[in-house]
C-alpha cells in the first residue's frame, strides 16, 4: 500500500508559511540564534545546512516549541503559537537527533501511542510500517533494535497523520540505503500533498534534488538564501 | 488529524505508564526491596523500646513509603529521559497537564501495589494487631498515595534534566508532604487502635483538601515547568 495514496488528502491544519521575524535564542550568555527572519512555505522543502553549532538543532526545537524564543516571533499561516495552542502541535511533527522512542516498548506499540495521541486509527500505521520496513522489528522493543531500525521508527511516527509541518533533524542518520531511499520516497509525497518540510543536515547534497531552498547559518545567523526554484 | 480531549489523554498517558510499569517493575521493585528492607531495620530496632505496635509501626510504615515514592519517582522520570521519550508526549496535541496527571496517577496505582505488600512485613515484624477498624486507612492511604505521587511526579519533571535529581526531589518533596504524612500517619494509628470514621474523619478530610488543592496547582504549574 501507499502511504501517500492512502494519506491524501492532508488532514492536519496548515501552519504554511511559518514566517519568522528577528528570531534569537540565548542559552545563558551565549546566543544560539541571533535574528532570523525567514519564511518557510507550504509544498516546499527547506534544507537548513551549516557547521556544528552554527543554531540548526535550535532552529528545530523553536519550530516545534521545545524552545521560546528569546526574542522576535513565530507565526504559522499568520497566526502566533499562544493562538494556535494545541491545533499546533496537532499538526506539526519533529524529529529530533535521539529517536524519543520508550526503550522498552515495542515499536509498534511506541508507534500506536503516537497514533492514540494524535487520535489516528491504528489501521494509520500499516502503510509506514510497510513503507520504513519495520514489520520484521514491530514486536521487538526499541532498546534491542539497531540505530537505523530506531531511526525509521521514529520516522515513521514523524510522517503519521500527514502533518503539515515537518521539522526533521538529521533524518538520514543511520540509514541504510533501503531506509535513505523510503525517506525519499517520503519526503517527495509530503511535499507533493502540501506540507512545509524543514530539514537540518550536514549532507545537503543527499537532499539537494528535493530542495526548494536552502538556509546556511552559522554562529545562530543566516548567512545564507538560495532558492533552488522549481528544481526538484 | 484531531486530538483527544483531556481524559482521554490521561488514559493514554497512564496506559503507557502502566504497560511499562508492569513490563520492567523498575519503580515498584526498587521501591520494594528498599521498603522491606528500611522496615525490617526499623521493627527490629523498635522492637526491645517498648512502644505499642499500633503507635510506632504507621510511622515507620510511612516513612519507609515516603523514601521508597522517591526512588519511584526518578526511576519513572528516567524513563521519560532516556532518548528524551518526553518530547513525544511534549509533541502531542495534548494538554501538558494531562501528561502529570497520567504519569502521576501510574505512580499511585504503583505506589499503592508497594504498599500492599509492605504492610504484610509490617504486620508480621511489628506484631501488629489489625482490627476490623482498619479499613479505614484505605480511603486514606489512597489519598495519601495520591498526594505523594502528585507532588513527587511535579518535582521530578524539575528535577529530570539534572544530575541530582533524587536529592532536588528529596528536598523540595519531603516539606510539602509533610502535612500528609502527619495527616495519614495519624490516621493510621486511630484506625489501628480500633477507632471508627469519627476518629479519622478529620485528618481523612485534611488529606482530601490536600490532594485538591496541591493537584490543581501541580495541573498549573505543570506547562510552564516544561517550556525552555
Amino acid at each position: 500500500m501507499d502511504p501517500a495514496a492512502h494519506s491524501a488528502p492532508p488532514l492536519a491544519p496548515s501552519l504554511a508559511p511559518v514566517e519568522l521575524t528577528g528570531v534569537g535564542r540565548l542559552f545563558g550568555p551565549v546566543p544560539a540564534l541571533a535574528a532570523v527572519d525567514l519564511r518557510l512555505e507550504s509544498a516546499a522543502l527547506t534544507l537548513v545546512v551549516g557547521p556544528n553549532g552554527a543554531g540548526k538543532s535550535t532552529l528545530l526545537r523553536l519550530l516545534a516549541g521545545l524552545l521560546l524564543p528569546t526574542t522576535g516571533l513565530v507565526r504559522y499561516a499568520g497566526r502566533s503559537a499562544d493562538r494556535l495552542g494545541l491545533a499546533l502541535h496537532a499538526g506539526r511533527t519533529y524529529l529530533a537527533h535521539r529517536t524519543q522512542l520508550y526503550g522498552d516498548l515495542t515499536i509498534r506499540e511506541n508507534l500506536t501511542l503516537a497514533a492514540a495521541l494524535r487520535r489516528l486509527p491504528s489501521t494509520t500505521l500499516d502503510p509506514w510500517l510497510d513503507r520504513f520496513d519495520l514489520r520484521p522489528v514491530a514486536a521487538r522493543a526499541a532498546r534491542t533494535c539497531s540505530r537505523g531500525q530506531s531511526q525509521r521508527a521514529a520516522l515513521a511516527r514523524s510522517f503519521l497523520g500527514d502533518p503539515s509541518l515537518l521539522l526533521l533533524d538529521e533524518p538520514n542518520a543511520g540509514l541504510d540505503a533501503d531506509g535513505a531511499a523510503a525517506l525519499h520516497a517520503a519526503l517527495v509525497a509530503a511535499v507533493d500533498r502540501g506540507a512545509a518540510v524543514v530539514l537540518a543536515t550536514h549532507e545537503p547534497q543527499v537532499f539537494a534534488g528535493l530542495a526548494a531552498r536552502t538556509v546556511a547559518l552559522d554562529a545562530g545567523r543566516v548567512v545564507s538564501v538560495h532558492d533552488a526554484g522549481a528544481a526538484r | 488529524m484531531s486530538r483527544p480531549g483531556f481524559l482521554a489523554a490521561v488514559g493514554l498517558v497512564l496506559r503507557k505508564e502502566l504497560l511499562l510499569e508492569r513490563r520492567t517493575g523498575e519503580a515498584t521493585v526498587t521501591a520494594l526491596l528498599f521498603g522491606v528492607l528500611v522496615l525490617v531495620v526499623a521493627a527490629f530496632a523498635l522492637a526491645d523500646a517498648g512502644a505499642e505496635p499500633a503507635m510506632v509501626a504507621p510511622a515507620a510504615f510511612w516513612i519507609t513509603l515516603g523514601l521508597a515514592a522517591n526512588l519511584a519517582v526518578v526511576r519513572g522520570w528516567t524513563r521519560e529521559r532516556d532518548d528524551d521519550a518526553l518530547d513525544a508526549l511534549r509533541l502531542a496535541p495534548i494538554p501538558p497537564a494531562a501528561i502529570l496527571a497520567g504519569k502521576a496517577l501510574g505512580l499511585t496505582v504503583a505506589l499503592f501495589v508497594v504498599e500492599l505488600v509492605l504492610a504484610v512485613p509490617t504486620v508480621v515484624f511489628f506484631r501488629l494487631p489489625v482490627p476490623e477498624t482498619a479499613a479505614w486507612l484505605v480511603p486514606a492511604a489512597l489519598l495519601a498515595t495520591f498526594g505523594i505521587a502528585v507532588v513527587g511526579s511535579l518535582f521530578g519533571a524539575m528535577a529530570i534534566g539534572g544530575s541530582a535529581a533524587e536529592l532536588l526531589i528529596g528536598v523540595a518533596v519531603y516539606p510539602l508532604l509533610v502535612p500528609l504524612f502527619l495527616g495519614v500517619v495519624e490516621v493510621s494509628r486511630a484506625a489501628l487502635q480500633g477507632g471508627g470514621w469519627d476518629a479519622v474523619a478529620g485528618w481523612t478530610v485534611l488529606l482530601a483538601a490536600f490532594d485538591v488543592g496541591v493537584g490543581a496547582g501541580a495541573l498549573w504549574l505543570f506547562r510552564p515547568l516544561l517550556e525552555e
